[in-house]
């Protein structure tokens, strides 16, 4: 579960800054007025993404990052504002009909499934094609976590977890990937290796990720822009 | 969501609630008017009398002779055999009674096993053989769920009571007997009401009108007399009775018959020897009494050779049987696991309430009682001699409906609490997710109540008898006729057969316990 | 995986079960009972005969007994396959009629021969065999008694059937109603102290009688010659009592419903025929109606009672009643 949702009184709207490169702009996510709900906690939120883009979410706890992507996945609804994502306007979709990738802090896997089990259920009908495999083994040989791919997720450490999850939310063919605290149980080496390999996946694909984490240097390192919630 | 998954909720709730709606409208009269002069009938005092004083004696033995039993099974280390004979009392509380009953027929008959030794006033037929029966089908579940209970004192509690030096007696006043005290009502009020809604054994085995329960006299008021208002004021009597006796039971204590044993490494204490030595012979003696039944089948079916044996109508019963039993079983298996996760995902509390009442509320009402009201609601109106055989599914699947509800929700609600969000969030196609994801979690505990369903409707004598049609017998009622018309070796054969089926379903229910 | 395999066996089950017996052209569909088309009992042997003058089909659909029979006709009313009905008796006859089960005969009785102690007037119904309730016993084992009130004194245990399902239980309702009329009651409960138990029907007391589980059971008269004439022996008897024994006779009638009356009707009078008297006796072990029929020489050795008992109208009338005091009575 997540425990940002304490309200701390008043709206505080988006800063955003540092656009660090732009190539030729093609914008796939649009963010206008959005007005979010939490409890009784109540903001508005700006922001656009472009094809290829990677914006890390920052801000104290409880001032709702969490919240946000779940906004932005359906799980929270939107009480006013636009959403458009790839050309769409998807304020009013269900959860279901979203074109985007969510990774939960916790709580990724079907325990009573193994985990490639778990990884095929991201791609249409659950079974990926062959170069979705192949990119699915290879990330998993990048990231250290090939050996555990037929096991159950209950028999593996919270890091090995989180980069199995990582690795199908990344992977699952969405236009705007989400991801929350997704590296809260890595290692300083994994946690780069993981973030390189976000990256160069969302910008050969040129899709784009909003990714929550509460570390400086992932902002500076992984991230195209900057989101600053407060 | 979308409305169109609404409308299959609202027929089943319509199936649930409308079959009982039509029995009770039945009962209060809307076809034919309830013969309330049975009230001045001594005969029917005598019948309320004779069916709660069986029920009494029932279950009086059945709990006072598990009670040693079931602490030897829990605290003897020494005792053999132990885990095999708890799966043997499951399979003796589940089995089809008239498997039992050619048995009893077998060993306790006239020309029986064991009659020469009971004296020449030993008479099989009446309260008798009536209470033999009970006390086989009921001192096995007994048995089972006290000694659970007794396994489960903790060690800490044995140790203590060790260390401060407690006799035996202030060790049981003081450590056992409070652990106890809780349960003891609510399995003497269980057995008490399957006893009271006995009707396959008394059937079989009553002898007449003497020795007659309610639930026989409602069958033989409608398909011997043909007799409407004196069955539907019986029925009436018996949904009174038996039906706010049961909610009373079921409401005072959860009873969990299917719960593993306990560890049984744990620190166990010494009991003096007497009462090592006389639960021994408990076990023993109990042993054998649970044993012999079935066993005497054996002999007796191949007895006169495999020519004797009526294998066109063995054949033809185990089809009529097996269709019954599977289309109801899968009925009631769908019906339970669709209206779980329904009312899992209801957000309206009243709605969620709702349909937990239509899936277990079937709980209450006598699978006869029901039968008897639909029967003549229906009377005018259905042909129940062409159509009879889609109640007989229809009914067995509201009867084994609040237990497979009951067994399936916990799941489902486990299931929706953890995994909602991220099933949603992966946008998963409905028949992907209940293929992939929800199916292989669920497998185990659907197996399980598959199983238990699986024994339930092959078991069914009482529905069955309502609507059934003879050129369409099923197991039950075939050994029914044969054990009655004392062709002994057709009837043993019939119940290995019915009892192979029963153990086939039955491994279906171990799943569980395999595995944890 | 499970669901799949549930689907198609459950299937496979609904494809390959007869649900329903599709009815030929030219055929006579027969309601009776279900010892009546044994393999042992008449109905094959009928069929047989039958068919093989009336260019048809004889088709049997049959219920446990004749009370079963009445019922069932009873739910079906109006939409009833029944072209003849065969195997009800003469305590059943009145119900019948005024339940409009049965159509007009037109057959002329006088033509049929019938024996004269019979007396038979009815213009519904065709009686086709009778016989009398008696108790048999084992008579290596038992000392017979003469009279039911030498029975009832007696410590001899006794099995019966149940009045409401069996056609003999009702003889005994009939029997001890006759003899003891007010007093029944006590009767019955005396009766009850030796009863070792009341079944459903005849075959399942017969039975148990055989496996030596009574001293005696609730028969006809006729089952002796059973024994004798299949088994060869004469150690089954049954007792004859100094008051008389009540008389049961069997009867067939045309359905009103049957859209081929006229068949019917010449199956009605083929079952008096020669032919199918010297079938009935060694096939149902009841009397023939019509004099003079060839039988094994075990019948002659038969006892031949006095008939007590009462008229088809005042059964009718009093059965329930009956039956509720007999219920009483046992149930002390």
């Amino acid at each position: 579960m997540n425990g940002k949702h304490e309200s701390k009184g008043r709206i505080k709207p988006k800063a955003r800054r540092g656009v660090k490169k732009v190539s030729a702009p093609e914008l796939l996510v649009e963010a206008k007025s959005l007005q979010i709900r939490r409890g009784n906690r109540q903001w508005q939120q700006d922001f656009n993404l472009e094809a290829g883009e990677v914006a890390v979410v920052q801000g104290p706890s409880g001032c709702g990052k969490t919240t946000l992507l779940e906004a932005l996945a359906g799980f929270v609804p939107l009480e006013a504002g636009e959403l458009v994502i790839a050309g769409q306007s998807v304020a009013a979709w269900p959860v279901e009909k979203r074109p985007v990738s969510l990774m939960f802090q916790q709580q990724n896997f079907f325990e009573h499934l193994t985990v490639m089990e778990n990884l095929q259920l991201g791609f249409p009908q659950a079974r990926p094609d062959a170069q979705q495999l192949e990119k699915l083994q290879t990330a998993a040989c990048l990231l250290g976590v090939e050996a555990y791919l037929q096991q159950k997720p209950g028999s593996l450490s919270g890091g090995q977890r989180q980069r199995l999850a990582l690795i199908r939310t990344v992977l699952r063919p969405q236009p705007l990937v989400l991801l929350d605290e997704p590296f809260s149980a890595l290692d300083d080496a994994s946690r780069q290796l993981a973030g390189d390999w976000i990256r160069e996946e969302i910008r050969s694909s040129k899709r784009a990720a909003l990714l929550v984490s509460h570390r400086h240097e992932d902002a500076e390192r992984l991230g195209d822009r900057q989101l600053l919630l407060s | 969501m979308s409305h169109l998954p609404r409308l299959p909720l609202l027929l089943a709730l319509t199936f649930l609630l409308g079959a009982s709606a039509l029995a009770l409208l039945a009962l209060t009269g809307w076809e034919a008017a309830p013969d309330v002069h049975l009230w001045q009938d001594p005969w029917f005092w005598q019948l309320l009398k004779f069916t709660a004083w069986q029920a009494f004696l029932s279950s009086l033995l059945s709990v006072g002779l598990a009670l040693p039993l079931a602490r030897s099974l829990a605290l003897d280390q020494q005792l053999p055999g132990k885990a095999f004979f708890l799966r043997w009392c499951l399979l003796c509380f589940v089995m089809p009674s008239l498997i039992l009953i050619t048995g009893l027929v077998i060993v306790f008959g006239r020309s029986g096993w064991l009659t020469p030794w009971l004296g020449s006033s030993w008479q099989l037929y009446g309260l008798g053989g009536i209470l033999l029966a009970h006390v086989f089908l009921n001192l096995p579940f007994a048995a089972r769920v006290l000694s659970f209970q007794w396994a489960a004192i903790p060690a800490s509690a044995w140790q203590l009571a060790a260390q401060l030096h407690l006799s035996p007696w202030q060790r049981f006043r003081l450590v056992e007997w409070p652990v106890l005290r809780g349960l003891l009502p609510s399995v003497f009020g269980f057995i008490f009401l399957l006893c009271f809604n006995s009707f396959a054994v008394v059937l079989a085995l009553g002898g007449g009108p003497a020795t007659s329960t309610l639930e026989v006299a409602i069958y033989q008021a409608l398909k011997y007399n043909f007799n409407p208002s004196e069955a539907l004021f019986l029925a009436a009597t018996q949904l009174l009775l038996a039906g706010s006796a049961f909610w009373f039971f079921y409401r005072s204590g959860r009873l969990e018959w299917l719960a593993p044993a306990a560890d049984q490494q744990a620190w166990k204490p010494v009991s003096p020897p007497l009462v090592v030595w006389v639960g021994r012979l408990v076990y023993a003696l109990t042993g054998i009494f649970l044993a012999l039944p079935l066993i005497s089948l054996l002999p007796s079916a191949v007895g006169r050779g495999w020519s004797s044996i009526p294998w066109a109508a063995l054949l033809e019963a185990s089809g009529w049987s097996l269709f019954f039993a599977l289309s109801a079983s899968l009925l009631a298996l769908l019906l339970a696991a669709y209206l779980a996760w329904q009312a899992g995902r209801m957000q309206s509390p009243t709605l969620k309430r709702v349909i937990q009442f239509a899936a277990l509320h079937h709980l209450v009402i006598p699978g006869m009682v029901l039968s008897v009201g639909i029967y003549i609601f229906f009377m005018q109106r259905v042909n129940w001699l062409e159509h009879g055989w889609v109640a007989v599914i229809a009914l067995n699947s509201l009867v084994a409906l609040p237990f497979a509800f009951s067994q399936l929700r916990p799941l489902v609600y486990e299931y929706q609490a953890n995994y909602q969000r991220l099933a949603a969030s992966l946008a998963l196609s409905p028949w992907v997710h209940w293929r992939r994801v929800i199916l292989p979690f669920m497998r185990p505990a659907l197996m399980r109540v598959a199983g238990l369903c699986l024994v339930l409707t092959l078991g069914d004598f009482a529905i069955f008898g309502i609507f059934g049609q003879p050129g369409q017998q099923t197991l039950p009622w075939l050994i029914y006729d044969l054990a009655g018309s004392y062709q002994l070796t057709q009837a043993a054969v019939a119940s290995l057969w019915l009892l192979l089926l029963a153990f086939l379903a039955l491994m279906l229910l171990d799943v569980r316990e395999r595995q944890t | 995986m499970l669901e799949n395999n549930f689907l198609r066996a459950a299937g496979l089950l609904l494809a390959l079960s007869p649900f329903s017996a599709v009815a030929a052209e030219q055929s006579l569909t027969v309601y009776t009972y279900s010892s009546f088309t044994s393999e042992w009992g008449p109905g094959g042997q009928l069929r047989e005969a039958f068919e093989a003058e009336c260019d048809c089909q004889i088709n049997y659909i049959s219920a446990d007994d004749g009370v079963s029979l009445l019922n069932r006709l009873r739910l079906e009313g109006a939409s009833t396959q029944a072209d003849v009905i065969v195997g009800l008796d003469d305590a059943l006859i009145e119900e019948a009629k005024q339940l409009n089960l049965v159509a007009d005969h037109q057959l002329d009785l006088a033509e049929l021969d019938l024996k004269a102690e019979l007396d038979w007037q009815d213009e519904f119904f065709i009686p086709f065999d009778f016989g009398y309730f008696a108790f048999i016993f084992d008579s290596e084992k038992t000392q017979p008694v003469s009279s039911m009130q030498e029975l009832l004194a007696s410590d001899a245990s006794v099995i019966y059937q149940d009045p409401r399902t069996s056609t003999p239980g009702q003889g005994l309702l009939i029997w001890m109603q006759a003899l003891y009329g007010e007093e029944v009651s006590q009767a019955w409960q005396t009766l009850s102290e030796q009863t070792v138990t009341v079944t459903k029907g005849w075959s399942e007391a017969y039975s148990l009688f055989l496996e030596g589980e009574a001293d005696y059971v609730l028969s006809y008269t006729t089952s002796p010659a059973y024994h004798q004439v299949a088994e060869d022996s004469n150690r089954y008897r049954a007792a004859a009592f100094s008051e008389g024994h009540p008389r049961q006779i069997e009867v067939a009638a045309v359905s009103p419903h049957s859209d081929q009356p006229e068949l019917a009707r010449d199956f009605l009078q083929f079952l008096v025929s020669q032919q199918a008297q010297e079938i009935l006796p060694v096939t149902n072990w009841m009397l023939p109606v019509i004099e003079d029929v060839n039988l094994p020489a075990a019948f002659d050795e038969l006892i031949r009672p006095q008939a007590v008992g009462f008229t088809p109208e005042e059964i009718h009338q009093q059965r329930q009643a009956w039956i509720r005091e007999w219920r009483s009575a046992v149930s002390q």
